[in-house]
């Protein structure tokens, strides 16, 4: 039994505890304010008059005032809570007789909803009627826009049940009156402090905090952070897109996504832009075989994938293809089109096929395994690969008549950014290189047992990016490391041995503990078996001058990363991707 | 039912501005607010029905004769719970000093029909399963809904004593309801 059922079943069991016991206080009451009027009179020795109206008063409040507050016991008492969430989002208190309390915003959009309409007294279905109504006016529901969500809040939850199975019809029946299909999504709720606690931390309302819980519980790869400040809609078209379903969620209709570019649009989109950066003729050719002309066509799933997503609070659209050994990866802003992101690396089952299979762009082959650790740089290689395994020497200043800051300038910013001397520096590498349509310098280099590699802004040399890490020469030699680790083996990096043998102080890796054990807080972290995990691979590495484990494996549908103090064992990232 | 979130805390702070202003309406909804919360709280202390509805009951005047002088941190829930707590303690005093009654299903019990078997056996492994302390921790999350930091607060312990506490109690309560 988990917590949470615990708690239901203690706040069940004693709210029907409670005996009704408010006549006998309000009659206490209305004794003791009179008890005091009639002291404050003896005691202040007030004239006759004042003692009439103090006696009178004494009574109103005694007979009046009780009467009427028995006449309102039980209509002033809100039994129900209904909420409703667009992206305005407001309450409605309702008493046991669905008369409405009280209408609250719960945002500023919500404000505007309600305007100056006082609701007080009304009936719930003329309310709902107001409110949606308000909604449409205001273009909050639209046809590029047509989810809401409503929730129902009742102690009783068949009650609960029956008043959200009305009021989805309900407003089923007015947004299909504005000649719209409206996406309704019904829950009913009760108070849970910690979805409380995350609606007050993020601003948002109880009802839309529950929505966003349930998408988390089925998606980790999302937080609340990027989900709070979504309307409705795209948290509908998410949860529809990922396939999210839960038990409590009513669904009715289907979210909107006229707002944007389509599936086809975003698709070819990225493939064009794909084509254009390719490095060769033929290239280009096969990647534009995979553009989409037909408006009736749908891309197979042979060919590569497109789905909604989000991306820092935008919804994008990712898309994946493969072409001639590259898998690329898109994100694709969903409303304008827009190339947010793009990635490019070599297939996995090339790269593990030990560089036999095929042979063309041998220097992409060097970058692009460097990708697959680091993550960020595999775009980077299309440059790369055409200008074939040129190393440049300090002299070969060839931008610095374009506009850039050159070579030698950007070799200095990596090199004192690093703290190295340029005595002590090793194999170095300069290329001009383009990282998401920005020109940069990547300058990689090693030094003092550490590889380095910086990504320089070269109009501006900024530092775009940088990673350092132990020099292969200088991990655990003991460590079993799998098939993958072909930065040391393949590119011609590792010719000049020498460097590492005389610091090894840096790693001591005695110290570590071990490959073994960053697998098993990695597996215990994921909550996977050991026989689960496929292509585990485990290397020392450094992230900001801690040595950690970089872990990688897969298990189910997911890849996994992991980085882990390798002296402490704490989990300094972790991340988990469908595969 | 009380319920913590701002908006309720918010309503709950406007009643009893109006309850200060001598409107006994707004002691009815205050009291359907949180009558809920009061009457358990003082259960799980006194473990008593009859002394637990006189401490609802004193709660309640209490708060029309106090309110007047309310002021407002945004924490009325807290500021009910703490007078209601302090007439448990003064029950309590009293109690020791004139009988030390024995722990009898009869004498804590609610007899509220609506009461289930079900619900009947909970409140029963909460009275008696728990200790006083779990018990008075326990009731305050899971039915009054306030965070550990402010239960922390209102008993005026360490927050990790509080959660250890929680947890103990949970773990308590999760096995014997399975045993059920």
């Amino acid at each position: 039994m988990a917590n949470k059922d615990i708690e239901q079943k203690i706040k069940s069991a004693f709210s029907k505890s409670v005996p009704d016991i408010l006549d006998s206080v309000l009659q206490q009451c209305s004794e003791q304010k009179g008890t005091v009027i009639e002291m404050t009179e003896n005691k202040k020795k007030k004239g006759l008059i004042y003692k009439i109206a103090a006696i009178a008063a004494a009574f109103v409040v005694l007979f009046g005032g009780t009467a009427a507050v028995l006449s309102m016991i039980g209509v002033n008492i809100v039994e129900t809570k209904v909420f409703f969430d667009v992206n305005p989002s407001v309450e409605i208190l309702l008493n046991r007789n669905e008369r409405v309390l009280e209408v609250n915003a719960l945002n500023s959009d919500g404000e505007k909803i309600i305007g100056d309409m006082d609701f007080k007294g009304t009936d719930l279905e003329v309310s709902v009627n107001a409110l949606i109504g308000s909604m449409l006016q205001n273009g909050y529901l639209s046809d590029i826009a047509n989810s809401i969500l409503v929730s129902v809040d009742n102690g009783d939850p068949q009650k609960a049940a029956e008043l959200q199975q009305r009021l989805v019809e309900n407003i089923n029946a007015i947004i299909g009156g504005a000649s719209i299909d409206g996406a309704i999504l019904s829950q009913t709720i009760s108070h849970d402090s910690d979805i409380s606690a995350l609606a007050e931390q993020y601003g948002v309302s109880c009802s839309k905090a529950q929505l966003i819980s349930d998408i988390l519980a089925e998606n980790s790869l999302l937080t609340f952070e990027e989900l709070a400040g979504l309307s409705i809609n795209e948290l509908n078209v998410l949860r529809q897109s990922d396939g999210i379903t839960n038990d409590n969620l009513q669904i009715t209709g289907t979210p909107s996504t006229d707002r944007y570019i389509g599936e086809k649009s975003a698709w070819n989109k990225a493939v064009n832009h794909a084509a254009d950066n390719a490095e060769n003729q033929e290239l280009k050719k096969d990647i534009s075989n995979l553009i989409c002309e037909k408006t009736d066509e749908n891309i197979s799933a042979a060919d590569g994938k497109v789905k909604l997503d989000i991306e820092n609070g935008k919804m994008v659209y990712e898309v994946e293809f493969m072409v001639s050994d590259y898998d690329y990866e898109y994100e694709i802003d969903a409303v304008t089109g827009d190339v947010v992101k793009y990635d490019r690396e070599l297939d996995d089952d090339y790269r593990d096929s030990s560089g036999n299979k095929k042979t063309t762009g041998d220097s992409s082959n060097s970058s692009d395994n460097k990708s697959s650790t680091s993550n960020n740089n595999s775009s980077s290689s299309n440059n790369k690969s055409s200008s074939s395994n040129k190393k440049s020497s300090p002299s070969n200043n060839k931008s610095s008549s374009s506009g850039y800051i050159g070579e030698q300038k950007a070799n200095d910013i990596a090199f004192k950014h690093a703290g190295v001397s340029v005595s002590s520096v090793n194999e170095l590498e300069t290329e001009l290189d383009r990282e998401n349509g920005t020109v940069v310098y990547d300058v990689s280099f090693s030094a003092g047992g550490y590889e380095y590699d910086y990504e320089i802004n070269a109009t501006t040399g900024k530092i775009a990016r940088y990673d350092s890490e132990i020099d292969d020469d200088y991990r655990n030699g003991t460590d079993t490391k799998t098939s993958s680790n072909s930065k040391s083996s393949s590119n011609g990096k590792t010719t000049s041995n020498n460097k590492s043998s005389s610091s090894n102080d840096k790693s001591s890796s005695s110290n570590y503990i071990g490959e073994q054990k960053a697998k098993e807080i990695a597996f215990k972290h994921a909550g996977i078996s050991g026989s689960s995990a496929k292509e585990f691979e485990a290397e020392l590495d450094r992230e900001n001058g801690v040595v950690i484990y970089d872990v990688s494996f897969s298990a189910g549908e997911y890849e996994y990363e992991y980085e882990i103090n390798a002296i402490t064992g704490e989990i300094f990232s972790h991340d988990k991707e469908r595969d | 039912m009380l319920n913590v979130e701002t908006n309720s805390l918010k309503m709950l702070d406007e009643q009893i501005a109006k309850i200060a202003d001598g409107d006994k309406s707004a002691l009815a909804v205050l009291y359907n607010c949180i009558s809920v919360s009061v009457y358990s709280y003082a259960l799980s202390v006194l473990k008593n029905r009859s002394d637990a509805e006189d401490v609802l009951h004193d709660t309640m005047l209490e708060v029309w004769r106090s309110a007047p002088g309310y002021q407002s941190m945004g924490k009325p829930m807290a500021w009910i719970i703490t007078i209601a707590r302090s007439l448990c303690l003064m029950n309590l005093r009293r109690k020791s000093r004139f009988s030390d009654e024995p722990l009898e299903t009869a004498v804590y019990m609610p007899e509220n029909e609506e009461l289930t078997s079900e619900d009947k056996i909970v409140i029963r492994k909460c009275i008696e399963t728990l200790g006083d302390s779990e018990r008075e921790i326990v009731i305050l999350h899971a039915v009054s809904g306030f965070k550990h930091r402010e239960i922390a607060e209102i008993l005026g312990l360490p927050l990790s004593t509080v959660l250890s506490k929680y947890n103990r109690a949970i773990k308590k309560l999760r096995k014997t309801l399975s045993d059920n």
